[in-house]
């Protein structure tokens, strides 16, 4: 009895070849299609005029019942403020201690992005009530939208990034520490 | 068991599996953005090929099932059901261990629902051993 013969071998390629084919068509006019892309799709924004009670039920729906998409999403600085204002919010800056002690926004914690892999446990006493708003330097912010995600895939469904980081939120005469 | 009641007896497997894999497969191409998420989810490809994944796994799926079913290129089928059984376990352990809190995309029914566990693990073990002795049966029965 042979394990894999060449028969076999050739089945299994016109079923992938076919599979193919069927794919690339209905794919092409799926209203809802898969971009095929190299890059991952940009962090949705979410508009500063949403009102708080929606913001704890926050998805990515693009206009398909079957298209709900749950992730990370893009909080502007009105956003922050209201959240913050109803203690609903926790601003968690994914630079290093050094430059965290330097300055960062009032009320955040400092939560660099490489020491989540080293002590589980720091992730596990983050609320889960709460929003939780990663930022770093400015844009590009691509060390807070790492650590969004691996927040969000360790459990946590109400995450979201500051994109412009402490230089946008120095912009407005918000001030940070220090 | 008769060499009649045996060959029943995989039939009736063949068919579950089939079905199992068409039921999958179907959910997927109608829901094709929360499959590529599903897969993205696990953070082991890249994007390019999550996208083209999302694309033609379903398909594999859907015809590997009608195949099964209807009789034709079996052997070829059951080896492709056999290998994606396989890196699918592969996939769920290594989620696993990562710690990875997220939808296995088995079935794109409910996500929320089907998340990576150990039973989720345990499922894809048994459906893995049905299809390889499907598989075995079929290489000894056809030629």
């Amino acid at each position: 009895m042979r394990i894999l013969s060449k028969k076999m071998f050739n089945e299994s390629i016109l079923i992938f070849c076919f599979a193919l084919v069927f794919g690339i068509i209905t794919n092409f006019f799926h209203p809802h299609k898969v971009k095929i892309s190299f890059s991952r799709p940009n962090l949705k924004f979410v508009e500063d005029d949403s009102s708080l009670e929606n913001l704890s039920e926050i998805s990515i729906i693009s206009n398909s019942e079957y298209d709900e998409i749950l992730e990370p999403v893009l909080f502007s600085k009105t956003t922050i403020k209201k959240l913050i204002q109803v203690d609903s919010a926790l601003l968690i800056d994914s630079r290093s201690p050094e430059e965290y002690l330097k300055s960062h926004i009032p009320g955040a914690m400092c939560l660099p992005y490489n020491s989540i892999f080293e002590d589980k446990k720091l992730v596990n006493k983050l609320p889960k009530d709460k929003w939780l708003i990663t930022y770093c330097d400015g844009p590009p912010c691509d060390v807070a939208e790492s650590l969004a995600f691996e927040l969000f895939y360790a459990g946590f469904k109400k995450v979201a990034v500051y994109p412009d980081g402490l230089e946008g939120w120095k912009k407005d005469n918000q001030g940070s520490n220090k | 068991m008769g060499f009649k009641k045996k060959n029943f007896l995989f039939i009736i497997l063949s068919w579950i599996v089939a079905a199992v894999f068409i039921f999958a497969g179907a959910g997927k191409i109608i829901n094709p953005a929360q499959f590529a998420k599903d897969i993205d989810n696990y953070r082991m490809l890249p994007y390019l090929l999550v996208t083209f994944l999302a694309v033609v796994l379903p398909w594999i799926e859907v015809l590997c099932g009608l195949f099964l079913i209807v009789g034709k290129w079996k052997k070829g089928a059951a080896l492709i059901l056999l290998v994606l059984s396989f890196i699918f376990f592969i996939a769920m352990s290594s989620a696993m261990i990562r710690g990875l809190d997220i939808s296995c995309g088995c079935f794109a029914v409910n996500p929320e629902a089907i998340k990576i566990s150990y039973v989720r693990l345990f499922e894809d073990a048994i459906l893995f051993g049905v299809i390889l002795l499907i598989y075995l049966n079929l290489l000894k029965t056809q030629h």
